[in-house]
């Protein structure tokens, strides 16, 4: 069961400068449906739109990031309820309760002057339900400790922990009142490779005590491979292709996909990798048809007039591709 | 002097910063007594990884001769370095050793064309002796990375993208013809699809033109890939130096174990098992009596926390662990 849905979602960045609008394509007719109790990774370079993606998944739609289109629908077990429509207050309800959000360098949002346990229990306060409002004491400790971290944490302030425990309590922040969808924004970017293992060991811990969804944005294939169940690979605002984690990593079918894993170094395997050629392109004014056609090894005619459609090729696979699929998509 | 044959010799190299005030301020040894050197003859990518705030970007920067160290010694070709006086010897010293940054964007300025840049190191090292031999000069070098003139003339830097930027910092840092190039996190802001192009770049200039350099770099799966020696960095102290395959490979210093094993593999086949530990609290670990790893160790013994140990030969590296004495 989908327990969230995105329907041709169109978001763009919209200038005005000396009365010449321009806009930034960033999210740019994009579909996908997550499923229940799983784990689905974002994956692309920067600037291809997967931060956009996310906010306006949560909700965040700020100037000047605008919705031009599409839907993003959200099942809340009786009903599918859309961020976009709901009102502020309504919004706030369903906001670390039913949604929550890790944005990108979380670490450093803790506010320094408070121990973190007051943190906790504001998060409470305002999202919670009577009944948690009740035993916030006894819930964070007991989240804490099923997330199997010390104790200790909750009586420091945030400058006595180290840069991966801040980034394991705000993620411990986000679960607290038991979300059934936990986005999170590169949450281990900063973080050095020993730390990042251990802030990942914590996602999956999450899941699988909770047992709900988890999207996670990151460039880093390697983490993706690591904890992610299915894999969406975006490419300049739009979504190229969709796949089981081992489907994405042993058979990418899309030429951009398969630059992307097949440049990735191993360590005790040296042998030449490499890049796609040229840059990724702007999203001021992308390419016409296929985004990926002035980089690709494999252009043909119709590449450069029309835009694919993503279609599924095989069970759970999909691709956006011409050389996989006919069917063109409609503008 | 022993030193004849060398490219580069640190010795017993220390860099104390003092954090807080003069008097009051907290002693932070970011370099602690580090020596190691790179052959002339033989060209090749040393690399020096750790974990951020390991010392890697300031012993870089002692290299470059941007601070200054609090105590030992860098031969540049039997040069001291530390030493240099004169404005001639300070030229000579950076027409041969030539750095690169981590961010493109950071390292051009935004208002002037970037082709500037490349005019102005031409004729400030005295590599040329005009404008139109500096474009001559330009061209080749820019040939060398990839690019041609006309992509970059009359081009600011936003214009360019981040790959192509970062070739051209890498152009502008081969006009005077280095012999060693000092690259700190050079592909760390680079996009994943062209990362391996510039990676790549820094592996032709070692194998066709015989430049030697060294790679600082947090990312160890590129490091493997293109060096040929590996010094790891640890609240710093290089832990572990040797040939890459040996000391990725086949791990001896806990801390390289640590640092191996973390790295994920981008294979969904090959997942990280067992669960690992973290340290709760932040660190004191640069002051640190014994080894400064002993708190994280799961090896470490009574005397771990008390003697520093000394670096050891085995197997063809410098390990510096109690453990191989």
């Amino acid at each position: 069961m989908s327990i969230l849905k995105v329907e041709n979602l169109k978001a763009y960045y919209i200038a005005t400068l000396y009365g010449i609008k321009r806009s930034v394509r960033a999210v740019d007719n994009v579909s996908l449906d997550i499923e229940e109790n799983e784990i689905f990774g974002i994956a692309g370079e920067s600037g291809c739109g997967k931060s956009t993606l996310l906010k306006v998944i949560v909700g965040l739609i700020k100037p000047p990031l605008s919705l031009i289109g599409g839907m993003v629908l959200y099942n809340s077990g009786k009903d599918y309820i859309s961020p976009f429509l709901l009102s502020l207050e309504e919004f706030n309800k369903i906001r670390w309760s039913f949604i929550s959000y890790i944005p990108q360098g979380s670490m450093n949002v803790l506010n320094p002057t408070r121990k973190i346990n007051r943190t906790f229990w504001d998060v409470i306060k305002t999202h919670g339900s009577e009944e948690e409002k009740k035993n916030l004491k006894t819930i964070t400790e007991e989240h804490i400790k099923a997330l199997g971290l010390p104790l200790e944490v909750l009586n420091s302030y945030p400058h006595q922990l180290s840069g991966g425990m801040r980034q394991r309590v705000t993620m411990a922040l986000a679960t607290i009142l038991k979300p059934k969808i936990i986005v999170a924004d590169e949450p281990t970017t900063a973080l050095d490779v020993v730390v990042q293992r251990g802030v990942l060991q914590l996602l999956e811990r999450i899941q699988e005590i909770y047992q709900n969804t988890l999207i996670i944005v990151t460039h880093d294939m390697a983490v993706h491979a690591n904890i992610a169940h299915r894999i969406a690979i975006m490419y300049a605002g739009k979504i190229v292709e969709v796949g089981k984690t081992r489907d994405i990593f042993k058979n990418p079918k899309h030429p951009y996909t398969k630059y992307l894993i097949n440049s990735l170094p191993k360590i005790g395997d040296k042998s030449i990798r490499e890049s796609a050629p040229g840059a990724p392109p702007s999203l001021l004014n992308p390419p016409s048809g296929c985004r990926f056609h002035p980089r690709c090894p494999k252009v043909m005619d119709i590449c450069k007039l029309e835009v694919p459609k993503l279609a599924e090729i095989d069970s759970g696979h999909s691709v956006a591709c011409f050389l996989f699929t006919k069917e063109v998509e409609e503008v | 002097m022993k030193n004849n044959n060398k490219l580069l010799v640190v010795s017993d190299l220390t860099k104390v910063f003092i954090i807080g005030g003069r008097f009051l301020g907290v002693k932070l040894v970011a370099v602690n007594r580090e020596s190691f050197d790179m052959e002339e003859e033989k060209p090749e990518i040393f690399t020096i990884a750790g974990e951020s705030g390991c010392g890697k970007t300031t012993l870089a920067r002692m290299i470059l001769g941007i601070i200054e160290p609090t105590s030992g010694k860098i031969f540049y070709k039997g040069k001291d370095i530390t030493k240099i006086q004169s404005k001639e010897d300070r030229l000579d010293f950076m027409r041969e050793v030539q750095p690169i940054f981590q961010n493109p964007f950071e390292t051009f300025n935004p208002l002037k064309r970037v082709e500037s840049y490349l005019i102005e190191t031409a004729i400030n090292f005295g590599a040329v002796k005009n404008r139109s031999e500096a474009f001559d000069r330009i061209e080749e070098v820019l040939q060398l990375v990839g690019l041609s003139i006309k992509e970059v003339e009359k081009r600011y830097p936003h214009e360019l993208s981040g790959g192509q930027l970062q070739r051209v910092s890498i152009a502008r840092a081969l006009i005077t013809n280095p012999s060693l190039l000092v690259a700190d996190e050079p592909v760390s802001m680079v996009d994943a699809s062209i990362k391996m192009s510039v990676v790549n770049l820094f592996k032709d200039l070692k194998e066709k033109y015989g430049v030697s350099v060294i790679y600082i770099t947090h990312d160890l799966a590129t490091a493997y890939y293109i060096s040929d020696r590996i010094a790891i960095m640890y609240r710093g102290n290089i832990v572990e130096l040797g040939p890459v395959e040996k000391v990725m490979l086949n791990p001896l210093h806990p801390y390289t174990k640590l640092l191996i094993e973390a790295v994920p593999e981008p294979d969904p086949d090959l997942k990280w098992k067992e669960e690992i530990k973290l340290s709760a609290m932040e660190a004191k670990e640069f002051a640190k009596l014994g080894c400064k790893f002993s708190e994280r160790c799961l090896e470490a013994k009574e005397r771990c926390h008390e003697i520093t140990p000394e670096k050891i030969f085995v197997d063809d590296r410098w390990v510096m662990c109690h453990k191989y004495k």
